[in-house]
């Protein structure tokens, strides 16, 4: 070869090589003289400028059913009890103290109990009119309204069959139950109260009482035309996204549509009379949800300085975080375990999944210490029952599941499945018909964790005989094709939000085994009901923990669902900010603490 | 002309219907209940808690609203089997499984039957007890009669019935006796469905009318009268009667709430009395004014009760009068389609329009200045091309003087504005200027080589022609704009240069040295392969070459995905990690935060903002479509100059400016007006991708979401309006086809 084609060719690819390393170089070297400075460019800045991954669709707090518009709601409106972050018990907000429950052996509500609460004194609305035990009233009588779209919150209100003001004293009432209700409190207190004379200006709801609306007549109220006139009142998108009042420490400033809302602190509220309640304490002036649907872009933005609280979904994105030095200097990063779990719910319904057998070996083939290793980076706790492990009547002699593929195998031959004809599938004979073992592994477009759990099992279970089809679904077919019980295993989440005693009738009961209900994987016999619903009157607390003991026990036994982990939420808040905290609520933080250092 | 228009636009008349119909077709196969969607319980929760009855009405209280309880079409093309009143099932998952028994064994009265008997069995299941002795035959009944309804193989369907009938005899428990009469029925009428089988029927056509009263109609052309003024004054003073009555209801509450602690202070006091009446413990004097408190007390509560009375009275009055009314009251579905109603969206109620108008001012903002920016580049750009491939030998302007100097200037610009030496205001003022006095610049070298040299004639000749607007003729001047954008272009290379570190900008400098170094070692340097001549006049350039680096440049442009050029402009051009002198560009968003919603923006700042934060989206959305533009633009225009009229002309003696704008240009345009009518259902659409990327409100992220909640009114309305602007821009191209080309009439 011609020596000056030899210079040539090497020629190129030296200056070839030399500019991809100069690209490197120049992002480096740029950064090293040039770094942010410690010190941001908000250090004076007090509000706070929050992500919300979607927008909610309405900021009405009895008809908006979207996860994002409760963290906003808590800010605008006021509830009588709220969760401390710290001891995670029930405290007085807008009430003056937890309510007096009494339990009534005679009268009208014979076996039943009374939940009486009392208002602030100084409790007032921004028009001066004092917050009264009516707006309560009211508030109750709009969930229970019919038509109004409020199905999603009714049944924790079912308890609750009559309010009686106090006579002598407007801002005093009980409420009565003809059943003893062990979430009385919680529910009664963890309300947003609403005022009456806004939300209900021509006074419809005021001739019906709480007892018309729980009793047995129900069904011909839905005719009514005052009914009607206020459901269509209130569903209107005006008390959704224009008239937005309640009693907090917050004013609804302004919503630009799918750009961000803006909550403003009022100027005279009546909490900061109250001195000594911290759940009375609202330090930024100013609080903006900015709506950024893109995860990514989120972070670059916070990158930026442009976001000040974010909530991150991907644990890896969040390591990586971790690691960026300029990042640690301007924000704080916290992982508060949470009340969620994660779990593969069976459906017991179908002939392969009768056999608890077979769902026991499903289980054996779920490798929960590599999930949590791999794909949550440890950002997760193992879980083995519907309870979250960190609450005191979680079972803790619940023998773990383990990932054992020759115990699965085992199981599956002692079940009746085997491989009769050899072709690496295990089969059986049911009704005469010969079926082979295959499972569909239905999970939600777009989480890439539920995906790699179902790729993870698929493997598994091909050393055991099992064949596994990954079936991917949008997010309303997803849904609704639960609703249907149309599925073999489903990936799922749960995300309750109450650190407080569960409540397993909407998930284990089997009335709610039904085309409405959420009992999905169709667990339940009348055994499991009976201790469900001896929880729920149950007010003794090492009555109660031995019941819930025993109901894990029967879960745990029969397996209709897989229970994975219990994953940490990762929560990065800017440095500048004292009073962050973060707790195992949903949000894990309290955005109205936040002070500047 | 005219007569071409206005047969076009009767013949879009029913291309529209016929499109309407296939979306209205298409509504009705999509997948999911409207009306579940509608009530607010969502797939995940629970309607808990309320009986069977309650939600059933609820169910169809939602769906009479929506209009889903009137039947789909006119009239319907079906066999003799479906009666006519199939529709009136309002439920959607019963009405498909009536249909679809109908279809299996076409006898529809014995089916209704059976659907009648099925539903009376679940209101009756629904009572039974929940008692620990029924609970595991109350289990099997529920949920069996749940799966029938689903249900319409013959097989499962006689399996469940043979369940429940031996579940039935074999439990005797007193609480069953209801459903123990109901269930054998339900078997039997099961069996007269297979028995009068009359599948002749399914086999018979039939037309059942329905008149105008259905779903189709009350979609596109609503129910609110046309023509007729609608009379409201009985919906007015319903309304009106409200508004008295709510004051009355409010003046008496408010009284009857104060007078409550006087009611209790009176039982109070009456009870401590006659408790210690009989003791006697009190002297006659505290007795005395014991009972003259408790008169006093008794005479305020009269005192309240007169003041509620008279209220009530009237109250009741006027409830009557406000019964007898509503009765008179129509309501009205809506206007229709055609009257620009295009109903409420399911998700937060809001009316369609709103969501629209919303969502497209964004996407709109952005394509138009994509559409605009692209075709005043991409034109020009192809026509030059063409001459570019014509003229190969001859050295065209790689970076002229002016070009040079101009980018200069701005790049001095561009950095103090950086560094915060200069204020917004004189930076503004100043780019401005520096580009104004380019084009007048590029205008004056034009008209020179147009009309030979420049004397003090042509220079009263040059006023003349500024202030006669004579260069808005776009088409002659659009050359002069494409100058700038590519000044524009070697200002922004400048620039980054001028911000790289040192290491970077001695590897770019040493790789043309190293080139031409490399070339002169080997003598190659010829006259004729002599691609460059660098004069003081600037850097020229052969044609061939010229062409052939922007046919490679406008290739790749067109070959990077314009999602991830989105991501990465992101990366370097919005944050600091690539230098801090990078970050020119807000992050995403379309508006700063203290500008949106905000009355007292002045105008000028508000959109200043606006266009800071599209810059970097639009830029995504326009750079690969400059690359097939300006290629058909080339194409068209070589194909034209190969012919004789353009020899003629050129030998004639006229400019090759005037031959190219003039005569050529006009002939060439074909390819471009059928690219033209692209444009407006494309204005109208949003990329998604880049939507998204960017975090933009617009049309595209609208209707994805849409999609996935279920929102249909918002997807089809969409979808009826692309189909609208894609026959209006068809309607254009054609009317353009004619203004351009003489030779093309429409007789």
């Amino acid at each position: 070869m011609n020596a000056i084609k030899i210079a040539k060719y090497l020629g190129i690819a030296l200056i070839g090589s030399s500019l991809l390393t100069a690209c490197n170089i120049g992002g480096k070297g740029n950064d090293k003289p040039e770094t942010p400075k410690i010190n941001s460019k908000k250090a004076d800045d007090p509000n706070v400028i929050v992500w919300l991954l979607g927008e909610p669709e309405r900021l009405n707090p009895i008809t908006s059913t979207s996860a994002h518009s409760r963290i906003i709601l808590n800010s605008i409106f006021s509830r009588l009890l709220e969760y401390d972050p710290k001891s995670l018990q029930l405290v007085a907000q807008a009430a003056v103290k937890r309510p007096e429950i009494k339990e009534l052996n005679d009268g009208e509500f014979k076996g039943g109990m009374s939940l009486t609460f009392e208002i602030s004194k100084e409790a007032v609305w921004d028009d001066g009119k004092p917050v009264t035990a009516y707006d309560y009233l009211f508030t109750i009588k709009a969930i229970k309204n019919p038509q109004v779209n409020s199905g999603h919150m009714r049944p924790y209100f079912d308890f609750m069959k009559d309010i009686v003001v106090d006579e002598a004293n407007n801002k005093k009432f009980t409420i009565y139950s003809t059943e003893r209700y062990f979430l009385a409190e919680e529910c009664a207190g963890d309300l947003h109260i609403l005022p009456e004379h806004i939300y209900d200006a021509e006074g419809l709801m005021k001739k019906f009482t709480i007892k018309d609306l729980s009793g047995s007549k129900y069904s011909e109220l839905a005719d009514n035309a005052d009914i009607n006139r206020f459901a269509e009142q209130f569903n209107d998108p005006k008390f959704s996204r224009q008239t937005v009042v309640g009693c907090g420490s917050y004013k609804f400033k302004e919503w630009a549509s799918g750009q961000h809302i803006k909550l403003e602190r009022k100027k005279v509220w009546w909490g900061d009379k109250i001195k000594d309640n911290p759940m009375l304490k609202a330090y930024p002036p100013q609080i903006t949800y900015k709506v950024v649907s893109d995860e990514g872009t989120a972070i670059t933005m916070a990158q930026e300085e442009g976001l000040d609280v974010l909530s991150i979904n991907k644990p890896r994105k969040f390591i990586e975080l971790k690691e960026d030095d300029n990042f640690q200097k301007l924000y704080d990063i916290s992982t508060p375990e949470t009340f969620s779990s994660v779990y593969l719910g069976i459906n017991t319904k179908n002939e392969k999944f009768t056999d608890k057998r077979v769902r026991r070996a499903i289980a054996h083939l779920v490798n929960k210490d590599d999930i949590i290793s791999s794909l949550y980076s440890e950002l997760a706790i193992k879980c083995n029952s519907p309870i979250n492990p960190r609450k005191p009547y979680y079972n803790n002699d619940l023998k773990e599941v383990k990932y054992d593929v020759e115990a699965a195998k085992k199981l599956l031959a002692e079940a009746g499945w085997t491989d009769s004809d050899k072709n690496g599938i295990v089969d059986k004979t049911v009704g005469g018909k010969k079926i082979e073992l295959l499972i569909k592994f239905k999970y939600n477009e777009g989480n890439e964790t539920r995906k790699n759990i179902g790729l993870l099992f698929q493997e598994a279970s091909k050393k055991a005989g099992i064949k596994v089809e990954l079936e991917v679904r949008e997010w309303g077919s997803y849904l609704s094709d639960i609703k249907a019980r149309n599925y073999d295993v489903v990936c799922g989440g749960w995300n309750n939000t109450s650190p407080s005693l569960d409540d397993l009738k909407q998930l284990w009961h089997t009335s709610s085994d039904t085309p409405d209900g959420s009992n999905r994987t169709g667990f339940g016999n009348a055994a499991s009901d009976k201790i469900i619903d001896e929880i729920r009157t149950t007010f003794d607390e090492k009555k109660r923990n031995e019941l819930y003991k025993k109901i894990q026990e029967i879960i745990h036994d029969e397996m209709p669902c897989v229970f994975i982990c219990v994953p940490s939420a990762c929560l990065v808040i800017h440095k500048r900010f004292k009073n962050t905290e973060t707790s195992v609520l949903n949000p894990g933080y309290r955005v109205e603490n936040f002070d500047l250092k | 002309m005219f007569q071409y228009i206005v047969k076009r636009i009767l013949i879009f008349i029913p291309t529209f219907f016929a499109i309407s119909l296939i979306i209205f077709g298409l509504s009705k196969m999509a997948p999911g209940d409207p009306v579940e969607v509608l009530l607010s319980d969502g797939p995940q929760g629970g309607s808990g808690g309320q009986s069977l009855l309650t939600i059933e009405e609820g169910y169809l209280i939602k769906a009479k609203k929506i209009g889903l309880d009137k039947p789909a079409f006119y009239f319907t093309f079906t066999s003799a089997a479906y009666p006519k009143d199939l529709y009136k099932i309002v439920k959607m998952e019963h009405r498909e499984l009536v249909s679809r028994l109908i279809s299996k064994y076409g006898n529809s009265d014995d089916v209704m039957k059976y659907y009648e008997q099925l539903r009376k069995v679940l209101f009756i299941a629904v009572e039974i007890p929940e008692t620990e002795k029924l609970y595991d035959i109350r289990r099997l009944i529920r949920r069996n009669v749940d799966e029938l309804f689903k249900d319409f193989n013959e097989k499962t369907i006689l399996f469940k019935l043979d369940t429940l009938k031996k579940a039935i005899n074999s439990n005797y428990n007193s609480a069953l006796s209801d459903i123990k009469k109901e269930i054998p029925k339900l078997s039997e009428t099961f069996s007269n469905v297979k028995k009068n089988v009359s599948k002749y029927k399914l086999y018979t056509p039939r037309i059942h009318f329905y008149g105008f009263d259905n779903q189709y109609h009350t979609w596109m052309f609503g129910d609110y009268p046309w023509f007729q003024t609608v009379d409201s004054s009985a919906y007015l003073s319903v309304e009106k009667l409200y508004a008295d009555i709510s004051k009355l209801n409010n003046r008496q509450d408010s009284i009857s709430r104060i007078q409550k602690p006087y009611i209790a202070k009176n039982k109070q006091l009456e009870e401590f009395i006659t408790a210690n009446d009989s003791t006697k413990v009190f002297s006659p004097k505290e007795i005395d004014s014991l009972v003259a408190l408790k008169e006093s007390i008794q005479i305020n509560i009269a005192n309240f009760n007169r003041a509620i009375s008279p209220l009530l009275k009237e109250i009741t009055v006027l409830n009557k009068e406000k019964d007898l009314l509503s009765k008179r009251v129509k309501l009205y579905t809506g206007k229709g389609f055609l009257r620009g109603d295009f109903g409420s969206s399911y998700t937060n109620g809001l009316p369609v329009t709103k969501r629209l108008t919303d969502a497209v001012f964004w996407t709109l903002l952005m394509n138009i200045f994509s559409i605009i920016v692209s075709y005043i580049i991409s034109i020009p750009l192809g026509v030059q091309s063409a001459h570019w491939k014509r003229n190969s030998e001859r050295f065209e302007p790689l970076l002229s003087l002016e070009a040079f100097i101009g980018s200069i200037l701005m790049v001095i610009l561009f950095y103090a504005y950086l560094n915060s030496a200069i204020t917004a205001n004189f930076f503004y003022s100043a780019l401005i200027s520096i580009n104004v006095l380019f084009m007048l610049f590029a205008l004056l070298v034009k008209e020179k080589a147009n009309q030979g040299n420049l004397t003090v004639n042509s220079l009263g000749r040059f006023w003349f022609f500024l202030i006669s607007f004579r260069f808005m003729n776009l088409a002659d001047n659009s050359l002069l704009i494409l100058k700038l954008m590519y000044m524009w272009v070697w200002s922004f290379l400048f620039f980054v240069f001028l911000l790289l570190p040192l290491i970077a900008k001695l590897i770019l400098i040493s790789i043309p040295i190293a080139f031409w170094g490399i070339k002169k070692l080997r003598n190659k340097v010829t006259e004729k392969t002599q691609n460059f001549s660098i004069t003081i006049k600037g850097i020229y350039a052969k044609g061939r070459f010229i062409d052939n680096l922007s046919t490679t440049v406008l290739f790749i442009l067109y070959s990077l995905p314009s999602f991830w050029i989105g991501t990465l402009l992101i990366v370097f051009f919005t944050t600091k990690n690539y230098g801090v002198m990078f970050d020119w560009f807000p992050t995403s968003g379309v508006q700063s935060m203290e500008y949106a919603n905000n009355p007292n923006t002045p105008f000028v700042t508000k959109y200043l903002d606006i266009f800071y934060h599209l810059f970097l989206p639009t830029f995504c959305i326009t750079f690969s479509s400059f690359a097939y533009l300006s290629r058909q633009m080339r194409g068209a225009m070589l194909g034209v100059l190969r012919q004789d009229y353009i020899r003629t002309a050129n030998s004639k003696g006229l400019s090759e400016h005037k031959v190219t704008w003039k005569h050529a240009f006009r002939n060439s345009l074909f390819p471009i007006i059928t690219l033209f009518s692209s444009v407006f259902p494309r204005a109208l659409s949003g990329a998604i991708a880049i939507e998204l990327i960017y975090n933009i409100p617009g049309m595209g992220v609208l209707v994805l979401k849409a999609i996935g909640e279920r929102d249909w009114p918002i997807v089809f309305t969409v979808a009826m309006l692309a189909a609208i602007l894609t026959m209006i821009g068809n309607l254009i191209a054609d009317i353009l086809y004619a203004v351009v080309d003489p030779r093309i009439s429409f007789k």
